[in-house]
């Protein structure tokens, strides 16, 4: 494997005034949401950060910053308690127009987190979708099983097969955060700060 | 506080109930009543239907609802009239009652029909939501799952009740996991394999009640 180690202007991104974009994703790159980030990018021109779960994991070569949410605490932490965290990035980190989900906690879906999100930061959650474009009136018209619909400024989406751009996932250094970077207490997040709890049962 | 009180009720308390205290329970009653016990019992499902035929695996799901239900099974079917026609069928599979909401408009819109559905499982009071494997089930169990600031198991199998409290399994690319809801409500999206075989008894009775609800969230 070849890692790439390059500094991401994180503090650039978060003053960037114009559209923002937010890719959740853990040590695994999903390629949809990966491709689905990009085309937003592409379309509105605006800038990208890829937010991972974990301590460790591909970020995008086309990434404009990368977070690392990082905290032993974090561990087994179920959708809702994922939902939180991504919630308080969002809010005190970096807040943008559009996040796309591509990761989850185990025993939850993308679909699902996107609601916690959406429910959290006022957005409007868009599940399931394959394909995204600009209509004539410079909003964004999605694709979602079979049908066109448009968005509202500021969406969180789950993404659901279709044709996206290819994005080349890529080891970066980024900022890692932690439970204090975040103004999360320890009863909000992991096994505490979850109502569902997750055994290896079979390997 | 006397001998044989555990709960500070009595009249020998400080602040004990003897003398002036009209609004506290009896001595002694306060070790009957444990107040941090979750009261929501039962299961709602949610019954998607097309053009009011219900999803293929909606006998599966009810089925599998009557057999962990601790309490009632109640069920949420959105559509107009069409629906009437699938009311015995619905309730010989299990549901008690059946809430029917209605609006003009038919169409399929997320948050509205989640806001609705969380407003009839506030007033059961369910324990379980149950949504099939579908597409609109996972976005309605997403959204209720959020509205209700509750635990949510995707496609999950193998459900019953342990020690009060709802348990699955759930297949992963790298093994099989165990959940085990920690509270109530649990929201769950049942796999659409494994359901048990559909048992239905062409005798039963249930209740309708039908509920319109609004498109504003």
């Amino acid at each position: 494997m070849i890692i790439i180690k390059d500094e991401t202007d994180t503090k650039e991104a978060e003053s960037y005034e114009g559209v923002r974009i937010l890719l959740l994703t853990n040590g695994n790159m999903n390629g949809d949401a990966a491709g689905a980030a990009l085309r937003l990018r592409n379309i509105t021109g605006g800038k990208m950060a890829v937010a991972i779960l974990g301590h460790s994991g591909e970020s995008l070569r086309e990434a404009d910053a990368t977070y690392y949410l990082d905290d032993p605490v974090f561990a087994d932490s179920d959708c809702r308690a994922s939902g939180r965290i991504s919630v308080a990035l969002i809010k005190k980190v970096f807040p943008c127009d559009y996040v796309v989900c591509g990761t989850s906690s185990a025993e939850g879906s993308p679909s699902s987190l996107a609601a916690r999100i959406a429910l959290g930061c006022d957005m409007e959650p868009v599940f399931n979708i394959s394909g995204i474009d600009r209509s004539d009136d410079g909003s964004l018209r999605i694709i979602q099983n079979g049908t066109e619909s448009k968005v509202s400024w500021k969406a969180v989406f789950s993404v659901s097969g279709g044709r996206w751009p290819e994005a080349v996932a890529e080891i970066r250094e980024g900022r890692h955060l932690n439970r204090i970077d975040l103004g999360l207490g320890v009863f909000s997040v992991g096994a505490k700060g979850s109502k569902v709890l997750i055994s290896k049962e079979v390997s | 506080m006397s001998e044989g009180c555990s709960g500070g009720s009595c009249s020998t308390c400080p602040g004990g109930s003897g003398s002036d205290g009209e609004d506290r329970l009896p001595p002694g009653m306060l070790e009957h009543y444990d107040l941090n016990t979750d009261t929501r019992k039962g299961i709602l499902v949610f019954i998607q239907t097309e053009d009011g035929v219900p999803d293929a695996s909606t006998a599966g799901i009810l089925t599998l609802a009557r057999n962990i239900s601790d309490d009632r099974v109640f069920a949420t079917a959105f559509g107009g009239v069409e629906i009437k026609e699938r009311f015995k069928e619905i309730f010989a599979l299990g549901v008690d009652t059946l809430y029917h909401m209605r609006n003009r408009d038919r169409g399929y819109r997320p948050l509205p029909w989640a806001s609705a559905i969380m407003e009839v499982a506030e007033r059961v009071n369910a324990a379980v939501l149950l949504f099939p494997d579908t597409r609109a089930g996972e976005e309605l169990a997403s959204l209720c799952a959020a509205k209700a600031d509750a635990g949510i198991c995707v496609r999950c199998m193998d459900l019953r009740m342990e020690n009060g409290t709802m348990a699955a399994k759930k297949d992963l690319d790298t093994g099989t996991i165990g959940v085990r809801f920690v509270s109530r409500p649990a929201v769950i999206v049942a796999s659409s394999t494994g359901l048990p075989a559909p048992v239905s008894d062409p005798g039963r009775k249930g209740t309708v009640i039908n509920r319109p609800y609004s498109l504003e969230e």
